[in-house]
């Protein structure tokens, strides 16, 4: 692999389902693939996520999705550009804001995925709800077809 | 006669949701309401029932920019109560996590919030777009500070290390030395950061508000210390509440204050105000060649105060660290007393007041928390009414526009204080 790739687990694993990020985080940890770093970043600070990200070939953020009418378990594929605005986060600094401050700055990863699963309970707590949860090997698998995608990994 | 409301449904760069609303009758501004709509957060009710030990840990959760703030005006009350003085080096400790906060804290402010205000850029994208350079310079200030949060806190932002009666763990010498060469760094930039910001262009305002910040005899005051006014008022935190008072406002979910019956400012101009002379030398003359005098009463010129103190307080923290000797204990029994505590503490937007009552197995039967914000949603709103009434002249957007900078450099933090912004403006 030319370039290194970050899977960025976001979220609050205090929130029921904002903590599937770093779940799958950890998860893809667990592979221990050669070149590809695992992050969890539970805060709403941008520079730990430009930190996270900078000078990777790739980079995947995993975050959950408040969506209205809310189907559970549900994962969007999105990339910069996408019809997101930067106000409806759960983070005080939007992922988007980010991005936008990243490239400014030149510390954009080369290529930028965000893999977002929309959530059913937000409320305080800790453990996934059973929806979410049950699509978790299915989010695992499209994380890790995304590093597959990356050039030079087989 | 002309009549304008003028609305802001929604602030923007400032910490939290709030709004404003402004109506003026021809040449007269009948209402100016800071609009705190971000509901109640209940921590004071979260408190009762708890341990006296879970306060810090319940409050840090308050504010993700200042948690050390909570956690610090909580344990100065607890401890207080209960006659423990955790010993020099703790207090060292603490100070130096605190200096952390605010690096973090003023750097995010000086850089995101409030410079593009000074450079007529929409926000701090747009100055990172326009000045890479300078914004990379502000990013590695607040690292700076994050990092010294991280190693003495155990984490950035809701530190888990800090306890009552001091840490859990007492980093160890090497860790702290680690601090010294990104500290070195930062204070070149803290410089740097104060020569920048006092060359922007400074309205001539002067408020008139009297100023409370704590004082320490021996040092410029930001853990602890005693309460000064600007008028030479001088008491301790105990007597905090026989000269403060919380009133309700319908328009705010926080609460006002007044002190001794009269709208007040607490903050960077006060701290400065009342505690400048206890800068450091090298702080001292980045002050003087900035242009700040002995006192500060211009709100424009916050951001160079908060500059300043930046360079303080990495200075304070390059000493701390120099000086660290890693504690025999991490940590002091405290045990529990019946009665009421009070503490205070400098939050980077000013002082932070926290007031405790334990039944005698510790348990919390009332707690009350005065954020800075809330102590100063009079004196805002009393400069957004100045401020109005001095530039009716101009059109809706460029007035609504001058009253979010007018609130930005107050620095509020509505999520502190709801216990905050959308801007209407009614022109009748």
């Amino acid at each position: 692999m030319s370039a290194a790739t970050v899977v960025i687990g976001l979220g609050n694993r205090f929130r029921h389902d904002d903590g599937i990020g770093p779940v799958i985080a950890e998860l893809v940890g667990t592979h221990r693939m050669p070149g590809v770093t695992a992050v969890c970043v539970g805060d709403t600070d941008p520079t730990r996520l430009m930190e996270a990200w900078a000078g990777a070939g790739l980079a995947v953020v995993v975050d959950a999705a408040r969506c209205r009418p809310p189907h559970p378990g549900r994962i969007h594929r999105l990339l910069p550009g996408s019809a997101v605005t930067g106000t409806a986060s759960t983070h005080h600094f939007s992922v988007p804001d980010t991005l936008r401050l990243s490239a400014a700055l030149g510390t954009s990863p080369g290529r930028l995925v965000v893999l977002a699963v929309e959530a059913g309970d937000l409320s305080p707590g800790i453990g996934l709800s059973p929806r979410v949860a049950e699509a978790v090997p299915r989010l695992l698998a499209r994380v890790l077809a995304e590093i597959r995608s990356a050039p030079g990994v087989a | 006669m002309t009549d304008r409301q003028l609305s802001v449904s929604a602030l923007a760069r400032v910490e939290g949701e709030g709004a404003l609303r402004i109506a003026v009758a021809g040449q007269q501004v009948t209402a100016v309401e800071l609009r705190i709509y971000e509901p109640p957060r209940f921590f004071e009710a979260f408190l009762r029932g708890r341990s006296y030990t879970e306060v810090s840990d319940i409050t840090s959760r308050i504010c993700g920019i200042c948690p050390v703030a909570y956690q610090t005006s909580a344990w100065n009350a607890i401890e207080d109560l209960c006659g423990i003085d955790p010993g020099a080096d703790i207090v060292a400790l603490r100070r130096l996590l605190y200096c952390g906060e605010w690096i973090s804290s003023h750097a995010l402010h000086i850089y995101l919030l409030h410079a593009p205000d000074f450079l007529g850029l929409p926000d701090g994208i747009a100055l990172a777009s326009a000045h890479r350079d300078i914004m990379e310079r502000g990013l590695r200030l607040k690292k700076a500070g994050n990092t010294i949060l991280e190693t003495v806190g155990g984490r950035a932002i809701h530190p888990v290390n800090p306890r009552l009666g001091g840490f859990h763990r007492a980093p160890t010498d090497a860790e702290l030395k680690a601090l010294e060469d990104p500290l070195r760094r930062a204070l070149q930039d803290a410089l740097e950061t104060v020569r920048w910001v006092s060359t922007f262009d400074f309205p001539d305002v002067e408020l008139e508000d009297e100023l409370l910040a704590v004082h320490h005899p021996d040092h410029y005051a930001i853990e602890s210390g005693q309460i000064a006014t600007s008028r030479g008022l001088g008491f301790t935190a105990r007597g905090f509440a026989e000269h403060v008072e919380e009133h309700q406002v319908p328009h705010s979910t926080a609460l006002h204050a007044t002190l001794d019956g009269a709208r007040y400012l607490t903050g960077p101009l006060a701290r400065y105000s009342i505690n400048s002379s206890q800068l450091s030398p090298l702080a001292r003359q980045a002050a003087d060649e900035a242009g700040l005098g002995a006192t500060c009463h211009n709100p424009y010129r916050s951001i160079v105060v908060r500059s300043v103190e930046t360079v303080y307080a990495v200075e304070e923290a390059l000493r701390l660290v120099g000086a660290y000797r890693r504690p025999g204990r991490p940590s002091v029994e405290v045990p529990a007393v019946a009665g009421t505590g009070h503490g205070v503490s400098e939050a980077p937007r000013g002082l932070l007041y926290h007031r405790y009552r334990l039944d005698p197995d510790g348990v919390i039967e009332s707690a009350t928390i005065i954020p800075p914000t809330s102590q100063n949603q009079a004196a805002i709103e009393a400069d957004l009414r100045r401020t109005v009434s001095d530039h009716l002249h101009l059109d809706d957007a460029a007035l609504t526009s001058l009253c979010e900078r007018t609130i930005r450099n107050h620095d509020p933090c509505i999520s502190c204080a709801a216990h905050f912004l959308d801007l209407t403006m009614e022109r009748a």
